[in-house]
């Protein structure tokens, strides 16, 4: 983080000279949700994105949302933009309540250069995922955007170049930075450390067409988590024993050391008078157990009526089995008996570990959204989701439920947006 | 004889409406920028540029949310209404990417910018041009 530190004070130094105070102005906006849904399984938590509560039955803070922002113009060339949100984070800390906090440079009309916190631009809702006035759902697609919000902005520098290219507009961008979410997994907290994040993105706006491709790198430096160090610990314990010769294998693989993880990401959008239709697919491939190789996608569909839109659409997201098969080792049986206990444990919990990790749901949702005036839309949705055995890694399920068995789950949402 | 005591009227009162409809695309007498093709008029409109081609600061001015000539403004130059525009900016602005338009409350507050400021660039009636602007793009070219 150092690096980045050091360019933004060397930044600011050189702005500081030129920047006339007559120039300087400030602008505050601002964005909010209020939203009340149900869901009809109590022994399921649902949260919409990685970073929030999970939570059963009623809930009122869910999706709802509120967020400020301040545009900041030094002069031609350059400004700034803080923006902060508030929402159900379930690690209460500054850092991730902070969204937007970047100096930008246009040196010259094409290219822009930013340095602070920006949003990862990845995904087709990459630069807005909290501002429900904007897009059609009551939340982002589940299967699609919960994980993404770990690493759903970075500190550090962007370079981007736009044009015009045959009638439609071309954006370009390379970013190079770090992000630290914490997050909370059952109650235990947890926190990862992305460094040596790459992001390098195109989007060509043609007419009514939008088209996105991304792909980014990251290096896991960190990797905070009280169960999954003590299990990392047992592993390497009993590893040089080889009473269980997997033990090893799985130590390595929970371990942040070493791993790396790709993102790539493809989306389209067709937006005219009437339709709004709009599709992400996209690919995560890691070594690291913790974040497993994944694929997930979603297609959505809206039709305009004078003040409403009405859609549905489904998502999906899936693991890939690249995990090998946990086998009990048959010496075990001739082990003293506190040896067989506390290493049948410990292939217990490591499976468990392993299972609890694992994507593999599917949803499907209808709902309208109604432009009520100029400042706010209010929206219903209704969703089912079918949660695959040993795929819910995307929900709090009580573990006298079981993982290994299908789940459905439904979830009406009602809520208002509004900017202002 | 009747019949053309009646034309006569309608026939004025229908050209004066019709070039009351006619928007163009002003900017301040002085500026450099002597014509702009639609694309560029959109880029600016959309914020993907904060420039004239030139590179010059450019600083678009709206008029009143809700207004007829406003909706037909966004209608004629990327064929998008009122509402779909406010999503638009909704969606840029808390990217952080850019601003939207100012907004202002009449055509005479509009021209009062367009006097003041070089790097102005608004949309009136091609009937409210003044001396002190002048015109760069027509929203009926194409």
């Amino acid at each position: 983080m150092y690096k980045y530190t050091l360019f933004l004070a060397g930044v600011f130094a050189c702005i500081s000279s030129q920047v006339k105070a007559n120039d300087l102005s400030v602008e505050f906006s601002g964005f909010a949700t209020l939203s009340m849904s149900y869901s009809d399984d109590s022994d399921i938590g649902f949260s919409s994105n990685y970073l929030n509560e999970s939570e059963t039955g009623f809930s009122f803070s869910r999706d709802s949302i509120l967020g400020g922002q301040a545009n900041i113009t030094i002069n031609n060339n350059w400004d700034a933009v803080v923006q902060g949100i508030y929402q159900d984070r379930s690690a209460k800390y500054f850092n991730n309540f902070l969204e937007l906090a970047f100096i930008r440079y246009r040196p010259q009309r094409n290219w822009i250069i930013r340095a602070g916190r920006m949003n990862s631009d990845l995904f087709l809702l990459s630069e807005y995922p909290y501002v429900g006035y904007a897009y059609l759902w009551a939340r982002p697609p589940h299967a699609y955007y919960s994980f993404a919000s770990t690493a759903g902005h970075y500190d550090g520098v962007d370079v981007e170049y736009n044009n015009q290219i045959d009638d439609g507009f071309l954006r370009v961008k390379l970013a190079l930075g770090t992000t630290t979410p914490k997050l909370t997994a059952g109650d235990e907290q947890l926190t990862i450390t992305f460094d040596d994040l790459y992001i390098l993105s195109a989007v060509y706006i043609k007419d009514e067409w939008t088209f996105r491709a991304a792909t980014s790198k990251s290096d896991v430096s960190n990797f905070e988590s009280m169960p999954f160090n003590t299990l990392i610990d047992s592993l390497n314990t009993i590893a040089p024993s080889n009473i269980w010769p997997q033990a090893a294998h799985f130590a390595r693989g929970f371990e942040h050391q070493h791993h790396s993880i790709n993102y790539s990401a493809l989306g389209l959008a067709y937006d005219n008078a009437n339709w709004l239709i709009q599709a992400e697919a996209g690919k995560t491939k890691s070594d690291w157990m913790v974040v497993p190789s994944n694929n997930s996608g979603y297609v959505s569909v809206g039709y305009r009526v004078n003040e409403m839109t009405y859609f549905g659409g489904l998502s999906i997201a899936k693991n890939k089995k690249n995990t090998p098969e946990i086998v009990t080792p048959e010496s075990l049986a001739y082990l003293p008996e506190a040896v067989q206990y506390a290493t049948t444990e410990l292939i217990e919990v490591t499976e468990y570990a392993v299972k609890r990790t694992i994507v593999d749901q599917k949803n499907v949702n209808v709902g309208a959204k109604w432009y009520y005036s100029d400042k706010v839309v209010f929206k219903v949705q209704a969703d089912h989701f079918i949660i695959e055995p040993t795929g819910g890694g995307l929900w709090d399920i009580a573990p006298e439920l079981g993982i290994d068995v299908e789940h459905n789950v439904n979830l009406i949402s009602f809520s208002a947006s509004l900017v202002f | 004889m009747k019949l053309i005591r009646f034309i006569i009227p309608v026939l004025l009162l229908f050209s004066l409406y019709t070039n009351a409809q006619d928007l163009v695309v002003v900017v301040n007498k002085s500026n450099t920028v002597n014509d702009l093709s639609k694309r560029e008029v959109i880029d600016i409109y959309m914020g993907r540029y904060v420039t004239f081609p030139d590179g010059e600061s450019a600083k678009p001015f709206d008029l009143p949310a809700k207004s007829e000539l406003k909706n037909d403004f966004y209608l004629k130059l990327v064929n998008q209404n009122e509402r779909k525009i406010n999503a638009y900016w909704a969606r840029v602005l808390f990217s952080g990417r850019a601003k939207p338009p100012e907004s202002v409350q009449s055509i005479n507050e509009v021209l009062s910018h367009l006097q003041n400021s070089e790097s102005a660039i608004a949309y009136i009636p091609e009937s409210e041009v003044t001396d002190v602007v002048k015109v760069v793009y027509r929203l009926n070219e194409n």
